[in-house]
């Protein structure tokens, strides 16, 4: 019974280590690194599991430092950028006042749920998943010829996203038009107005997500 | 008299001394598992291959495909090959070392000079 699950969590393991050493990789050192990795540690798993584990786990960390630099260049460089325009993003709202006031679920669920909706419904779900599997890979991204339909997938999002956000200010304006009597102006439309000004908000970084992967794709 | 040929790093020569060692035709397992045994280095395979492709851009090693065995998953050897010129590059390695190191004593305890040590 041990050793089946022995057996099981080796193969899950290997499992792992290779789909790291393909996406790192060369394609033309995968088949070789990935041999030696499987050869060496059936050895060492025969003396100790514990170690051969640790082993694999540290040499699949060795050549995903040693390679992926390389071979990944361009995600890396587009989880940069992403990451960085939300840092700016996050430095401004917190400079702003308080972080909560820019964050409202139904202002988020506004934007993104029909700019997804749309987008899934433009392209079909499997161009749209795979849109961001190539965003993370460029490997799966330089053996594609043309990659039109992955950029649609950003462009119908980024588009829709906008919309909904200009749409959100819209049916605000006209909530609070509808609603605000004179003696509570001065109360009630400063709050309102922030709300109203989120959906707007939240469709820009959409966008802006948008904008930096379709640049990823037609590099 | 000075010369425009790059010498190697300390891991090249290792690596290439190690080829040498295995008849000059190995793969990446033998070469880190003779690394270890022989220079009491233990080599993890991405610092193994980095070095290799290094090597194989600058014509010190060559490589082919082998077989496909069952303790390898079903995965092709890649077996490595020390050029003419990769051979004259550890040679000249070698004797810059040695040449170095002539008449150095290592400390007045061991007595033994370097040259003793690689000759």
């Amino acid at each position: 019974m041990k050793s089946v699950q022995t057996k099981a969590n080796s193969s899950a393991l290997l499992n792992i280590s290779n789909h790291i050493l393909k996406w790192s990789l060369p394609q033309d050192l995968h088949e070789p690194i990935y041999g030696d990795l499987h050869e060496q540690f059936h050895i060492i798993n025969r003396h100790s599991a514990l170690k051969a584990y640790v082993w694999l786990i540290l040499q699949t960390c060795s050549v995903l430092w040693h390679f992926s630099h390389s071979t990944q260049r361009g995600t890396f460089m587009f989880l940069t950028s992403i990451f960085s325009i939300i840092a700016i993003v996050l430095m401004t709202f917190w400079l702003g006042g308080e972080l909560s006031m820019y964050f409202d679920i139904p202002s988020i669920l506004i934007v993104c749920l029909p700019a997804i909706l749309v987008s899934l419904m433009a392209v079909g779900k499997e161009t749209f998943m795979s849109s961001f599997k190539l965003l993370l890979n460029t490997h799966l991204l330089n053996e594609l010829e043309e990659t039109n339909e992955h950029v649609k997938t950003f462009e119908v999002m980024g588009k829709t996203a906008m919309l909904m956000g200009w749409f959100g200010i819209v049916t605000g304006a006209i909530a609070i038009a509808s609603n605000i009597s004179a003696e509570m102006f001065a109360s009630v439309f400063g709050p309102a107005f922030a709300v109203m000004c989120l959906t707007l908000l939240y469709s820009l970084m959409m966008k802006t997500f948008c904008y930096v992967a379709i640049l990823r794709l037609t590099r | 008299m000075p010369t425009n040929e790059k010498y190697l790093g300390e891991f090249e020569q290792l690596i290439l001394l190690a080829i040498l060692n295995i008849n000059n035709r190995a793969y990446g397992t033998e070469i880190a598992t003779t690394i270890l045994e022989k220079g009491q280095r233990e080599v993890t395979l991405g610092a193994l291959y980095t070095s290799l492709t290094r090597l194989q851009t600058k014509g010190l090693v060559s490589s082919e495909m082998g077989e496909a065995t069952a303790e390898r998953g079903g995965r092709a050897k890649k077996y490595f090959t020390v050029t003419a010129q990769g051979q004259s590059a550890i040679k000249r390695s070698l004797s810059l070392i040695k040449n170095m190191s002539k008449s150095l004593k290592l400390n007045k305890t061991m007595g033994d000079s370097i040259q003793d040590l690689t000759a």
